[in-house]
């Protein structure tokens, strides 16, 4: 027997205390993986929405909170296009529309010479034309989530559309829209002369970053270039509520499962007060009975994260299948995302343990000997 | 001659704020390789005077040495003094219920730096010594009292202690259980030539020992020695 397995069996011999114990954490960690997949499935698709195709880098306006938000005067575009470097520049305006069944819908105004720099396949039908008031391209998701067909009329804002073609571009949130004209977009948000984003691809043997450098050194302090998710991540805080509030999660599945722990760590310790006793009568150091103490608290924790990770994945995948959000969510579990919490579910475990730990190291083993 | 194993000079030990005076200045000696029975009513201070020499607790005052080590001055956890020099066993076996007699045995071994596999063959060989091979996986719940009493037994010696303390071993056991366990005691003292003191109230038990030192209020009344007294001691 080493200690580790005698840590273990500690924990076993009071199974539906340390079962009890393992759900509190677990629950908690539950949590943090299905909301910080969804979340970084989120994030993933808004940053893919502006920096797909292709384009060698977008540009967008600097310091706003969520790319989405971004207002890009229609005149830049057309100064940049004249850049005897660029060979190719679009604007794309991105909105939020109303649309039967969907309050997030998602509408891109786009022109057709566009579609290959942003990205977009068509499946069926054709493109419009670039200042058709009444045609709209739907998301192949969209289409089959909503049952649509070639055809068929929509409505986006309360205006009618015909749907002349579906496209694909491998994202979630815009294969679950619509794209429209530009103008017609413009128009219908009442936008005029705006865009969200401009796409640029500069000619060949030129030096993508040079270009980068020049729009920021002509347009320093009103817009951004993006490049990877990473810039993204870095420029737009774009999910920064969901993630404060994924941490808010976090912070109480800490404190609650620590009290958790630390509710049945001291039950624990009192009850084996004579036993901790034993231990140092037969020579075990303080130290030897803190690490029992918090090695049992902590194997809690750890089994509490296996537990924890797999009862949050099937929650996420719940989730992802209510009709409702079917084609907006698309949990993207990371590295990261497993490592924070099996390190939250840990230091719950030192948190829990610490105080136990503790009383338990300061037992006299003759008093405890004496306790009946 | 044997060297002297524990050095007692006038021992004070009082509790609750000094209201108890559990030991009143005693002092005695007792010598490598002894089998010592501390006896006396209940009340006489004999377990505090165990616990003392044990190094679970401290003297108030007067000079405490035991295994060449100063019980009264060193400071900090004494618990690898214990771990290495001596083995408790206890009225109440003291096992941990949910742990089997091979696991119990493996406790103290914790504390030390060695290989696993050789804990586990001194675990073993012990067991086999107290007739418990066969029995090495029942937990204590599943063993008979004087089964229990050996687990402790051979407990006590898995670290190879200089020195054994027993306090009331035979407590609650019947008499022929009392009796087997008694000489289970003595033979493991003769084989290995480990100090044995043993505390009891039972003037019967006590006549095993080949020393009897009588406690009564907290101070050494006499140390007489018994016929059993197997080796010459100064």
């Amino acid at each position: 027997m080493s200690f580790a397995q005698l840590i273990l069996k500690n924990l076993w011999r009071q199974r539906v205390r340390s079962l009890l114990a393992i759900l509190g954490i677990s629950l908690g960690i539950a949590t943090i993986i299905a909301l910080g997949a969804i979340a970084d499935g989120m994030e993933q698709n808004l940053i893919a929405t502006l920096r797909s195709g292709k384009a060698d880098f977008s540009i967008g306006q600097a310091h706003v909170p969520m790319i989405v938000l971004s207002s890009v005067p229609e005149a830049r575009l057309y100064e940049i296009a004249r850049w005897p470097e660029i060979k190719q520049a679009v604007g794309a305006l991105v909105a939020f529309a109303s649309f039967p069944g969907n309050p997030y819908f998602l509408t891109i105004g786009i022109e057709p010479e566009a579609f290959e720099l942003g990205g977009v396949t068509l499946l069926e039908g054709r493109a419009f034309s670039p200042y058709a008031e009444d045609e709209v391209l739907l998301g192949r998701i969209a289409a089959h989530t909503l049952g649509i067909k070639l055809g068929d009329v929509v409505e986006i804002d309360l205006k009618q559309f015909r749907v002349v073609g579906i496209y694909e571009t491998g994202n979630l949130l815009e294969d679950g829209g619509a794209l429209l004209p530009l103008r017609t977009l413009q128009k219908l948000k009442n936008r005029p002369s705006e865009l969200t984003v401009i796409l640029v691809r500069v000619n060949e043997g030129i030096s993508i970053e040079e270009v980068m450098a020049r729009v920021e050194r002509e347009y320093g302090g009103s817009l951004i270039t993006l490049r990877s998710s990473e810039e993204f991540n870095r420029n737009y805080q774009s999910l920064s509520l969901v993630r404060a509030g994924s941490w808010l999660i976090s912070l109480l599945a800490l404190v609650i499962g620590g009290i958790g722990v630390m509710n049945t760590m001291i039950m624990s310790v009192f009850e084996r007060t004579r036993e901790i006793g034993i231990l140092r009568a037969v020579g075990w150091r303080r130290r030897r009975v803190l690490q029992l103490i918090l090695g049992e608290s902590l194997a809690l924790g750890g089994i509490a994260a296996i537990v924890g990770t797999l009862l949050g994945w099937g929650a996420a995948r719940a989730v992802t299948l209510l009709p409702q959000v079917r084609g907006l969510i698309g949990p993207l579990y990371t590295p990261e995302l497993f490592t924070k919490a099996l390190f939250i579910a840990l230091l719950v475990g030192v948190v829990g343990g610490l105080y136990p730990a503790y009383r338990a190291s300061r037992i006299s083993p003759q008093e405890a000997l004496r306790y009946e | 001659m044997n060297e002297q194993i524990v050095i007692a000079r006038d021992l004070v030990k009082t509790y609750e704020n000094g209201r108890t005076r559990a030991l009143d200045g005693v002092s005695l000696e007792i010598f490598s390789g002894e089998f010592v029975a501390i006896c006396g009513p209940s009340g006489s201070g004999k377990s505090t005077l165990l616990n003392l020499i044990g190094a679970l607790d401290r003297p108030d005052s007067g000079e405490l040495w035991v295994a060449g080590e100063d019980l009264t001055h060193s400071q900090g956890d004494l618990a690898s003094f214990r771990a290495r020099k001596v083995g408790f066993i206890f009225q109440l076996h003291n096992l941990i219920p949910s742990l089997t007699a091979l696991e119990n045995l493996l406790i103290p071994t914790l504390e030390l730096d060695e290989p696993r596999h050789k804990a586990q063959a001194r675990a073993r060989e012990l067991l086999e010594r107290v007739g418990l091979a066969d029995k090495a996986h029942r937990r204590p719940p599943e063993l008979s009292g004087g089964e229990r009493q050996r687990v402790a037994v051979a407990r006590a010696l898995i670290n190879n202690p200089q020195l054994i303390l027993a306090d009331e071993p035979t407590g609650s056991l019947d008499s022929k259980t009392e009796k087997a366990v008694l000489d289970l005691l003595r033979e493991i003292h003769r084989e290995r030539g480990v100090t044995l003191i043993l505390v009891t109230h039972d003037a019967r038990v006590a006549q095993h020992a080949d020393r009897v030192i009588e406690l009564i209020d907290g101070r050494v009344v006499v140390g007489v020695e018994t016929a059993q007294k197997p080796h010459a001691f100064p």
